[in-house]
């Protein structure tokens, strides 16, 4: 069973810390140029995830089993050790998001910049929510996504099927296995044992 | 048949399949069009229940057939359709519709499936669903506009059946990727369908309100396949949470606002259909009337002409601009998406485009503008072209329905617009010229007008579809010119055909033509001209604008009126803030910083504008960053500020005199589409004075090789973000080396470093945007 949760702009907050990475600048720094692309862009984000439930079996140090097939990698077997269940997640902010990215680009270099690096801070905070939502308060293992260590971005296509992904929440896949919307992200949460 | 029939009484479509199938033991991940070569009998056994039910129309079980996905995908169309063809057995007036979904991928320059492409995929299914005998096309659950359009045209050019499509509205109303009703509404008829609507993702009930919108708008009848409902778990299996009862009640309401074909999609079954033919049947009937609306749409929403004056903006088009000249030679997309940007956040409701130069090749510019304008801006355009073949790319490409610009009376003129009219849609411009040249009376100008009118019937264009430019002289030639083109707006008016005028044509040859253009404008308008291309730049233009609108009931509570005055307030006080450019540019204040150059540019030369005041900045803003005090996104502001104050300088020095010697050719690697650190480089380059080329992303080796050569370049700076095109980079840092071994090959990204660097032979390794600006400093020394 797929379920799709559609939030809104204001569902979502967006971490310092995030932030501060993505622009690259300290902690905390922000200025006008910043808050007014934050506050243009979330106009435009339609934040929403789905996932799905899924019970794990670690058959060997590099291979993991699912539902719906298996994963071959050694950091997701490490990242998985102590579950027998897992969520997988598809989250986005949106082809909107897109469009916005590429207009700042398109007007200033730097309003280009600080589109994208608040939107990618839009979508892992989507994440922070779905994990929230469907893992409370334990959020470990850490949420695991394909292109992570060896789990190779090759993989995308099997978890985006499974979640039906395209008709949920609009994500696609390019022949290069990059996702568009391009910010939006797909994980494997870890569910641990008691 | 099936178009007559929609005339004279509503039809059902089936409902869903794939829960159905499930029920029959189709696996969870198993794709259902499988079974129409594994289990034909089954399939056919769904078709014939939903026959019995009552439907009409029978979609094959082909959605997630295409030839991307399935080398055998026309076997599986054939075996699909004969499923549903042995499922009717000859039954008269049962129709056999081939199924086609989307792609799952999303179209250029957002995702990578190119326009052309998607045609390609979706006529593969058009010809095998032809050759297995279909009656009808369903195009269905379409998410996006574009994808819509390409999988229609595949349609047109590949069969003569009747093609109805649905799309996926979202609760507030919208497609993905934004399109509203009327939008759809517009693209679509434009193209001809048969039938347009809704299908999936949401139940009957949350989809009235999109439903009422299309009866609103629609003069081509509307199909409805709604959701049993949203999707819920009881005892592990997947349920809906609409019933057949509810749901034949809702498609009872739906009905009665319009729709002529009913249907259902996912969790609905033949209970469904049938409860909704049992009480929909015999509700009365009434076919589709024509809408009398005038309209153009842009991927998302559409501009109803014929009620309040709209502008369009005419500034992307290059006659009298040298600099935008230049930016076609150089192929700078950029500069007119920029020049569609800023005039869209003017407030006008059209763009022109037209980038028509002798030396360039035009086609290629309008259908790559178009495509780069339509991904970022959505106010709808007009093709303004005289070539009807670069006419015919652009409305090939164009996701909407656009003002095509232009027809006149002349025969071959109408042999050449009209079809492409026809095939793709828009709403055309009239001309009042033909062979004899201008009437010189309005009289005289009308008749052409009706004359084109009359021929575009032929075509199967409706009078609605036309507007007409009655043409506007310069009254320094003719007097009298105003006053007939005015003249002849308003007989046009009367006659309820809408009219658009070039309004600053008025006054070629004055001096102080604003002040001509103006009063000509508002005349104009109170004519009733309804479309009015002009430079929205120009405040006295905008200025009576706003106000014949306050002033005649088009802005009822003077918001726009309003919040525009507040707009020129706000500007006026800008431009009297005090200060100094080195400060304006530090802080990254571009208009300031135009301001000041200006200012002191009536004071000292350009070049001290730039060593004295924009270079000292760049340095202190350049070191704060090296220091970690400043950080990327103010060194970037501050490096706009700078180029715009460089521009502004730049105008008062002869060309080629100072620093284009200064060269530098800069790229994201062949297989890297990420551009957003090259793109950081290039700004801060170009605000310390060099000539940057910028090649793009995803560029060949041979390319940035033939372009370094051509410029004689010899610094090149190459990026790439992942791992996966670093091989990519040292093929292209090889190739460089062996045309011209001079050449500096400097490079940088997130994955590289160092000694990454060395390892694929670069010369030098950049790791921020200011130490490139040091390695070109020191390279140029």
């Amino acid at each position: 069973m797929i379920k799709t949760v559609n939030l809104s702009p204001q569902d979502i907050t967006l971490s310092d810390l995030e932030v501060a990475a993505r622009l690259k600048t300290k902690l905390g720094y922000t200025d006008n140029a910043v808050e007014e692309c934050k506050a243009e862009l979330f106009k435009v984000i339609t934040p929403k995830f789905c996932y799905s439930q899924t019970e794990v079996s670690i058959i060997n140090e590099d291979t993991c089993r699912f539902d719906f097939g298996e994963l071959v990698s050694r950091n997701l077997a490490e990242n998985l050790k102590n579950c027998k269940k897992a969520y997988l997640l598809a989250a986005t902010v949106g082809v909107s998001t897109d469009r916005f990215i590429a207009r700042c680009l398109s007007l200033s270099p730097a309003k280009g910049f600080i589109a994208d690096a608040l939107s990618s801070a839009a979508v892992e905070a989507v994440c922070d929510y779905a994990d929230s939502f469907l893992r409370g308060e334990n959020k470990k293992p850490m949420r695991f996504s394909a292109g992570y260590g060896d789990l190779d971005l090759k993989n995308q296509p099997i978890i985006l099927e499974r979640l039906s992904a395209y008709k949920n929440v609009g994500i696609t896949l390019t022949k290069g296995f990059l996702m568009v919307p391009q910010k939006s992200v797909t994980a494997i949460l870890g569910v641990q044992d008691d | 048949m099936i178009r007559e029939l929609l005339k004279k009484k509503r039809l059902f479509c089936d409902g869903g399949m794939g829960s159905l199938l499930q029920g029959m033991g189709l696996k969870a991940g198993e794709a259902p069009e499988i079974w129409n070569l594994t289990n034909p009998d089954k399939i056919t056994e769904i078709h014939k229940a939903y026959l019995e039910a009552g439907a009409d129309i029978i979609t094959s079980n082909t959605f997630g057939v295409n030839c991307e996905k399935y080398e055998n995908f026309a076997e599986l169309i054939e075996a699909g359709i004969s499923c549903v063809k042995n499922a009717i057995n000859g039954k008269a007036e049962k129709f056999a519709a081939l199924d086609i979904g989307p792609t799952g991928r999303l179209l250029e320059p957002l995702g990578d499936l190119s326009f052309q492409r998607a045609v390609e995929i979706f006529a593969e299914n058009v010809k095998a669903g032809v050759k297995a005998g279909a009656d009808l096309i369903i195009i269905e659950t379409m998410n996006d506009s574009l994808e819509t359009k390409a999988a229609v045209l595949a349609a047109k050019e590949n069969s003569s059946l009747p093609v109805f499509v649905t799309n996926v509205y979202d609760e507030g109303g919208n497609l993905m990727t934004g399109a509203d009703p009327l939008a759809m509404v517009a693209m679509l008829e434009g193209l001809r369908v048969d039938a347009l609507g809704l299908n999936c993702s949401l139940g009957p009930d949350k989809m009235l309100p999109v439903v009422k919108k299309l009866a609103e708008y629609s003069s081509t009848p509307i199909i409805v396949n709604p959701n049993a409902g949203l999707p819920t778990v009881e005892n592990g299996k997947t349920v809906y949470n609409v019933d057949a009862e509810s749901f034949s009640d809702c498609m009872v309401e739906i009905a009665r606002c319009g729709a002529a074909v009913l249907g259902g999609c996912c969790g609905t079954t033949p209970e469904f259909i049938k409860r909704t033919v049992e009480k929909c049947r015999d509700l009365p009937y009434t076919p589709t009337e024509s809408k009398n609306i005038t309209v153009v749409s842009s991927y998302t929403h559409g501009v109803v002409i014929g009620d309040a004056p709209i502008l369009i903006g005419e500034r992307i088009n290059p006659t009298g601009k040298s600099k935008f000249k230049e930016a076609l030679r150089q192929g700078d997309i950029n500069y007119i998406v920029n020049e569609g940007l800023s005039q869209a956040d003017t407030g006008v409701g059209v763009l022109d485009i037209n980038v028509g130069l002798p030396e360039i090749d035009e086609k290629e510019m309008m259908v790559k503008s178009i495509t780069a304008l339509q991904a970022v801006c959505d106010t709808p355009l007009q093709i303004d072209t005289s070539n009807p073949s670069v006419m015919a790319a652009a409305m090939r490409i164009y996701n909407g329905k656009p003002l095509i610009n232009s027809v006149n009376g002349e025969k071959e003129s109408m042999e050449k617009i009209f079809p492409l009219v026809a095939k793709y849609g828009g709403t055309v411009v009239a001309l009042t010229l033909d062979k004899s040249g201008i009437p010189e009376t309005a009289e005289g100008r009308v008749e052409i007008a009706l004359k084109i009118i009359e021929t575009a019937k032929e075509y199967g264009i409706d009078k609605k579809d036309i507007v007409v430019d009655p043409l506007t002289l310069t009254v320094s030639s003719d007097p009298k010119s105003a006053e007939t083109t005015l003249k002849a707006v308003s007989m046009l008016n009367e006659m309820g055909i809408s009219t658009v005028l070039g309004v600053s044509n008025i006054s070629f040859g004055m001096p102080k033509r604003e002040l001509i253009n103006t009063v000509f404008f508002a005349n104009a308008l109170h004519s009733g001209l309804k479309l009015a291309i002009m430079n929205p730049f120009s405040q006295g233009m905008m200025n009576t604008y706003y106000s014949f609108k306050a002033l005649n009931g088009f802005d009822p509570a003077f918001g726009e009126y309003i919040a525009y005055a507040e707009g020129v307030t706000a500007e006026t006080a800008q431009s009297v803030k005090a200060g100094d450019l080195k400060t304006a540019v530090l802080k990254g204040l571009k208009a300031e910083s135009e301001s000041f150059a200006e200012k002191l540019l009536t004071e000292i030369s350009p070049l001290d504008i730039i060593n004295s005041h924009v270079i000292p900045a760049l340095n202190e803003i350049g070191a704060a960053f090296e220091a970690k005090k400043a950080f990327l996104p103010q060194l970037l502001m501050s490096a706009e500020a700078a180029v715009a104050a460089i521009d502004i300088a730049k105008r008062k020095i002869p060309v080629n005199s100072a620093d284009s010697a200064k060269k530098v050719v800069i790229a994201t690697v062949k297989g890297d589409i990420h551009d957003i650190g090259k793109n950081i480089v290039k700004v801060m380059l170009e605000s310390y004075g060099f000539t940057v080329t910028d090649l793009g992303r995803d560029v060949e080796p041979e390319k940035i090789v033939e372009t370094a050569l051509k410029d004689n370049c010899k610094l090149v700076g190459l990026s790439a973000l992942m791992t996966t095109t670093v091989p990519s980079m040292e093929e292209t840092v090889r190739q460089l080396h062996k045309a011209d071994p001079e050449i500096c090959v400097m490079v940088g990204g997130a994955v590289l470093t160092q000694s990454y660097s060395d390892m694929i032979g670069a010369d030098k390794y950049a790791k921020d945007a200011m130490a490139a600006v040091r390695i070109a400093e020191e390279f140029y020394k």
